[in-house]
């Protein structure tokens, strides 16, 4: 249950009001956790006054305001088309409007499409204060709040194709398997397996090469199911995304 | 905790509000302010989008922010965007155009989620004027909608827009007759199709009508009448169950309970009972222990007493264990927390096939339980079906080839967007109301009176809007646990569903495991057929044996075989109908038939395709004629005695030619190269037919009533029992009145329902209301007009000396015309009869039962694309084309086939209810249970083929249920069609799709 409401203006001020112990306080973004609050009593701590909502790009980097909301960075128009269908599929428009790029990753369970896409551009989170950054992949799986900090922003690399394919049960469907692939200039390529029975997408494969794909894909998903279904599909999708993908 | 104020800035105007809690959301300050236009549709992730407003000119859920963080914002709400245009004296704007193209687009069905739609056209056409068909789907899939299918919306978003462009926009009444059948021609867009040309969009609404009867000559009947309830409904009035403040009013809330099946050794509510806020928490210890069924049918309840209130017992996993009532929902949740029991768990019963199993645990061991027909709770029955006609042994020994197979359908939910919600009240004769979201009023009244410990006439019921029932409100499901509490308390209570409680502890669609074998003969003709269906009614027998029952009865009764199999048809169907520790089920729109038809559909496509026939000349050729008796009306009525029915229309051929010609089977159908696409070896594309047949109320049981009252102005008031639960059964009532009253549906107005002020209806199930109350309607109508011909008679001698007959008048155009075109104006009878002369007050009540259940008939069509990789399987375009009689507005009707299919659609390839080994749901949102957006909509069609139904008076059957029918069977043959997969079980989800894949390929290798 929510007992208190505070909306600093400035960093300093939320990040002394995220720092107190009693009540617990935590970051409210556009509101995707109060699903998810299971009845404990905390404070809440709005950072929509902090203007964290921009999107720029510094050299190759795209930085993503912590605050952005889904919409904007959907209706971005150098965001790629396969990240724009995963933001898509992550929330319907209602949501969109006011879901917050943070609040979406915070919130996201292990066949979210966005975190997905994430997850494979080996996003970075810049953490406040102190501008401390931290992988994705080290602090999804944890999703571990230290009292007194604050996410700012998300940056990758925009030199990355990103590519991404999900299996639903209708065309707007939260997919129940999902795969994104990233593939740097240099050769690196990062494959992302999403599903439902995940808590948090799972790494398959990140290196030089792909060759080993089928193996790494049936070892990821030996940690959740022995679904030959599932295993199955995970590697034709990935296929199709690495020669061509092409999307139903 | 504490409360503050805040600022907010709503409609335009900044007010500050008062007592404000820091988790109080957006959509509930703005509902306690009195903004009842923002629905809440009991989720908690804003899945649904009924609670839909303005944020700073965007579409956001107000269930999902909280007040708190709306202070510095503009939110608009629907009260800010138009008014009715009548307010007397006052001028006003009137409505927004929005609003009004809704209005004439017939997009409002129940009407809950119209605000949001509305607002949500508003932002789209702000930031882009021109939007195409795509961008409205997308703008509009926030808001969950399961009446329209979406298409009016978004016809009515485009109408809108290209009205304030300034373009010229065409009649919605614009009639449309497809284009004379040409077998060998897709059926293109007729002359009359105005959608070209004068807008880029499409926003022609109006469906097409093939009438295949001579077309009589009606005002009113057959015109697309704007809703009568649309008005207010577009505005967000405070129309429906939840949309009222009473001084003192209570909260309440169940304790479900999380385990399967237990007894309730002890419950201790003392700390529930301290809690500040608390009035009062009921067990089954403070309330009196009545058996009754939950089902809202007509008396005698056709199916066993085996429901209390509350008991000492389990037997589901959202079973009720106790009812607390509270200040307020915050406090009254708390409280729920605070309830000790101790359970003493039961084994389980989850699979259906263990129920009747030796020594398998008895789940109704009350020794109140009280039997139906053949209900047997030693051996967890709740309803058993032995049904044979003719001799189908012999029809099986005639065969040259028999066809066996098993077949699945799922455990799905109605899922309306307004949730089950009541309020009750003592009034000021200390008689208890009852406010409620209900389909049956007055069963509703009967049902509960000895469960509340009232007699009849101290309760009334009165039924607002519904926000979309499709079954799941023909039942007495909450209205007892507000009244226990008002009762106990001596306050108002309201009680309201959430979505995760609509899902544990609602009704559903029987699932059902069906075994089909067939014997047909080399040339196609069926000799035999028969059904065996296993049904799972869960934990309590509501509608368990009338549902089943529907199944054979409608979907074994459309194949009678051909020649002397024609004349004596040999058909068996055999039910057993089991309680389980699942959730109960219950009415659904389809009633069963559904199900069935899955089975049979599906078996008559293998048949034709094994034979090598063609499957739609196979169908016609078995397929029931008009002038042929209902085989099953021989042997069969629900547990009553049979009464034989003959058929008099059946519009199938037409409908299989209408249909085929809008689909383009021809072109598709058996052609190799339509069904690759280049460059894509991994997708197919297939096509797949269903013919199906449902019914037109139950005969000889169900009754409707309506009167009728002329007013000083020549208007009426039509008081009917019926419940217009979206469906615009209102409208269609006041068409018919006003054609035999010789005005128009606007001078009808219409009340509908209350138990104290509007005749007795059994109320809107078995797709009834035209049907039914329409002739009541019609009756009540007939009287009336003849007392109005005979003032008229009187008036024309003493005004023009002529003496007239009362057959010699007739009314139209809101006079009473004598043959020489003399005239008085209705308003002018009306104030003689009330005023002048003789006074008397020209009103009647009639009411009306049927002998029979005219079937509507179908053809429904599917277009599907696959992945034969992945199972992913996409629907591109369905179709339909029904008899349904004749079409008393063909707007309405078009959207009762347009939401009917799209529901179809979510049963043929997502929606399901699971549970896990200890039978809790799996599914306890509108997420996990995927119902279909705006956004990923196929293109529909719907194609009206008239007949004229002789017992009707206006010639009209029914819709509002048969566009189930065909959908999943047509999916799952468009399958077959695209890749050979024999697809048993529904819904068609990738994996399933995948195995049946795997399984041909597995039979090729081997």
């Amino acid at each position: 249950m929510i007992i208190e409401y505070q909306r600093p203006k400035t960093i300093e001020e939320a990040v002394q009001l995220l720092s107190r112990d009693r009540p617990r306080s935590k970051p409210l973004g556009g509101g995707a956790f109060l699903s998810q609050n299971n009845g404990e009593e905390i404070a809440v701590v709005d950072i929509q006054s902090l203007e964290l909502n921009q999107i720029a790009q510094k050299g190759e980097s795209r930085i993503i305001g912590a605050a952005t909301t889904l919409e904007d960075l959907l209706n971005c128009d150098s965001i790629c088309d396969d990240l724009k269908t995963a933001i898509g599929l992550e929330a319907p428009i209602n949501t969109r409007n006011i879901a917050t790029v943070a609040g979406a990753v915070v919130a996201s369970t292990g066949n979210s499409p966005f975190a997905t896409c994430l997850l494979a551009m080996d996003t970075e989170t810049i953490w406040l204060p102190g501008e401390k950054r931290v992988t994705l992949g080290n602090w999804l799986p944890l999703r571990k709040f230290a009292p007194g900090v604050l996410l700012k922003s998300f940056n990758w690399s925009e030199t990355i194709s990103l590519r991404y394919f999900g299996v639903g049960r209708s065309p707007f469907d939260r997919p129940f398997l999902c795969i994104a692939l990233a593939i740097w200039p240099s050769g690196r390529v990062r494959i992302i397996l999403g599903a439902k029975e995940l808590t948090t997408p799972a790494l398959v494969l990140d290196g030089r090469g792909h060759e080993s794909f089928e193996a790494a894909l049936i070892n990821a998903c030996s940690h959740f199911t022995n679904n030959q279904y599932i295993i199955n599909i995970s590697i034709n999708i990935t296929k199709r995304l690495l020669h061509t993908g092409a999307a139903l | 905790m504490k409360k503050q104020s805040l600022t907010l800035t709503i409609n335009g105007k900044s007010s500050k509000i008062h007592g404000v809690t820091p988790s109080d959301t957006l959509l509930e300050i703005l509902r306690r302010e009195g903004l009842f236009g923002t629905k809440f549709g009991g989720c908690r992730k804003g899945e649904c989008g009924a609670c839909t407003v303005l944020f700073d000119q965007k579409t956001v859920n107000s269930c999902g922010i909280l007040a708190f963080q709306a202070e510095g914002h503009d939110i608009r709400t629907i009260e800010s965007i138009g008014e009715n245009p009548d307010q007397g004296w006052k001028h006003t704007d009137g409505l927004h155009i929005i609003q009004k193209a809704f209005m004439d687009s017939g997009a409002i069905q129940c009407g809950y989620c119209t605000p949001a739609m509305v607002l949500a056209g508003k932002a789209l056409l702000q930031k882009n004027p021109s939007p195409t068909a795509d961008e409205v789907r997308e703008s509009l899939s926030g808001i969950l909608c399961r009446c329209t299918g979406y298409l009016k919306p978004v016809q009515a978003i485009l109408r809108a827009a290209a009205c304030l462009r300034g373009e010229i926009i065409i009649d919605v009444d614009t009639p449309i007759q497809p284009s004379p059948i040409s077998d060998n021609s897709i059926n293109q867009p007729s002359e009359n199709d105005l959608s070209n040309g004068i807008t880029a969009t499409k926003i022609q609404t109006a469906p097409k009508i093939w009438k295949v009867s001579k077309p009589q000559a009606y005002s009113q009947v057959g015109k697309p009448e704007r809703k009568v309830d649309a008005i207010k409904l577009v505005q967000g009035k405070p129309a429906f169950a939840a949309d009222i403040e009473l001084r003192g009013m209570l909260v309440a809330k169940v304790l479900h309970s999380p385990i399967a099946h237990a007894r309730i050794n002890h419950i201790d509510v003392s700390k529930a009972k301290a809690l500040p806020g608390v009035v009062a928490v009921l067990t089954w210890q403070d309330i009196p222990r009545v058996v009754y069924s939950t089902a809202g049918q007509s008396d005698p309840i056709p199916g066993p007493l085996d429901n209390f209130s509350l008991d000492n017992k389990v037997r589901f996993v959202g079973d009720r264990v106790a009812f607390v009532a509270a200040e307020s929902s915050a406090i009254a949740e708390h409280a729920l927390k605070l309830i000790e029991v101790d359970y003493e768990p039961l084994p389980i019963i989850l699979d259906p096939r263990m129920s009747m199993d030796e020594g398998a645990i008895i789940i109704h061991d009350e020794p109140e339980f009280v039997n139906f027909a053949n209900s047997n709770p030693k051996k967890n029955l709740a309803a058993e079906i032995r049904i044979d006609i003719g001799d189908v042994e012999k029809g099986f020994k005639d065969a040259d080839f028999i066809f066996e197979e098993d077949y699945e359908v799922p455990k799905v939910q109605q899922a309306h967007i307004e949730p089950h919600v009541v309020v009750t009240y003592w009034d000021e004769n200390d008689r208890m109301v009852i406010r409620t979201s209900t389909q049956v009023p007055f069963h509703a009244r009967r049902v509960l009176a000895p469960v509340i410990g009232l007699p009849i006439k101290r309760i009334r019921v009165i039924k607002p809007r519904i926000g979309g029932g499709f079954g799941g409100k023909q039942e007495i499901l909450i209205e007892d646990v507000a009244a226990h509490l008002t009762i106990a308390t001596g306050r108002p209570v309201i009680y309201e569903y959430s979505r995760e409680e609509e899902f544990i502890a609602a009704r559903s669609r029987h699932p059902m495991q069906i075994h089909m074998k067939t014997g047909v003969k080399k040339d196609g003709t069926l000799t035999a057929n028969s059904m065996y269906v296993l049904s799972d009614t869960g934990a309590y027998g509501c509608h368990a044996l009338t549902v089943t029952g529907n199944t054979g009865h409608k979907s074994m009764a459309l194949y009678v075989g051909d020649n002397q199999y024609r004349k004596s048809p040999n058909i068996r169907f055999y039910a057993d109908v089991v309680y389980t520790n699942h959730p109960p089920a219950g009415a659904y729109r389809g009633y069963g038939v559904p199900q069935g038809y899955w089975a049979v559909e599906r078996h008559m496509e293998k048949i034709s395709r094994a034979l090598g026939l063609d499957p739609i000349e196979f169908r016609l050729k078995n397929s029931i004629r008009a002038g042929e008796l209902h085989p099953f009306s021989t042997a069969w009525s629900e547990g009553r005695e049979p009464q034989p029915e003959t058929i008099e229309t059946v519009g199938l051929v037409d409908c299989v030619q209408h249909g085929k010609a809008t689909i383009g089977w021809d072109q598709k159908f058996g052609n190799p190269s339509w069904h690759t696409i280049p460059g894509k070896p991994h997708l197919r594309r297939g096509i797949g037919v269903a013919t199906v047949m449902q019914g037109t109320a139950i005969p000889y049981l169900d009754m409707g009533g309506a009167s009728i009252k002329m007013n000083d102005d020549g208007s009426f008031n039509l008081l009917v029992g019926a419940t217009d639960l979206g469906t615009g059964s209102d409208t269609i009532l006041a068409q018919m009145a006003a054609e035999v009253l010789g005005t128009t549906t606007e001078e009808i107005l219409v009340y509908s329902s209350d138990t104290d002020f509007t005749p007795f209806d059994k109320g809107a199930y078995a797709s009834s209301t035209t049907y039914i109350s329409g002739s009541a309607v019609v009756k009540a109508a007939e009287q009336v007009a003849e007392r109005i011909r005979l003032r008229a008679a009187k008036m024309i001698k003493e005004r023009h000396g002529i003496e007239l007959n009362s057959q010699e008048i007739r009314l139209a155009g809101k006079c009473a015309l004598g043959p020489d075109g003399k005239f008085i104006t209705l308003e002018e009878i009306a104030y003689n009869t009330l005023h002048h002369a003789e006074q008397e007050q020209i009103m009647a009540v009639a009411s009306y039962y049927s002998p029979v259940s005219p079937p509507p008939f179908a053809a429904q069509f599917a277009e599907i694309t696959m992945d034969i990789e992945t199972g992913q399987v996409v629907v591109d375009k369905l179709v339909m084309a029904v008899d349904g009689g004749v079409i008393v507005n063909p707007m309405t009707a078009s959207g009762q086939i347009e939401g009917g299919m799209t529901q179809a659609l979510g049963y043929a390839v997502c929606e399901e209810m699971t549970y896990d080994k200890n039978g809790v749901a799996k599914e306890i949102d509108l997420e996990e249970y995927h119902i279909f957006r705006a956004n990923e909509m196929p293109e529909m069609e719907t194609v009206f083929v008239e007949t004229f139904e002789p017992s009707h008076p206006f010639g009209a059957k029914a819709v509002a249920e048969i566009p189930m029918d065909g959908v999943a069977p047509a999916v799952g043959n468009a399958i077959l069609d695209a890749c050979g997969a024999e697809l048993l079980t529904i819904p068609a989800t990738p994996e399933r799709v995948w195995m049946a894949i795997q399984a041909i390929q597995g039979k090729e290798n081997s």
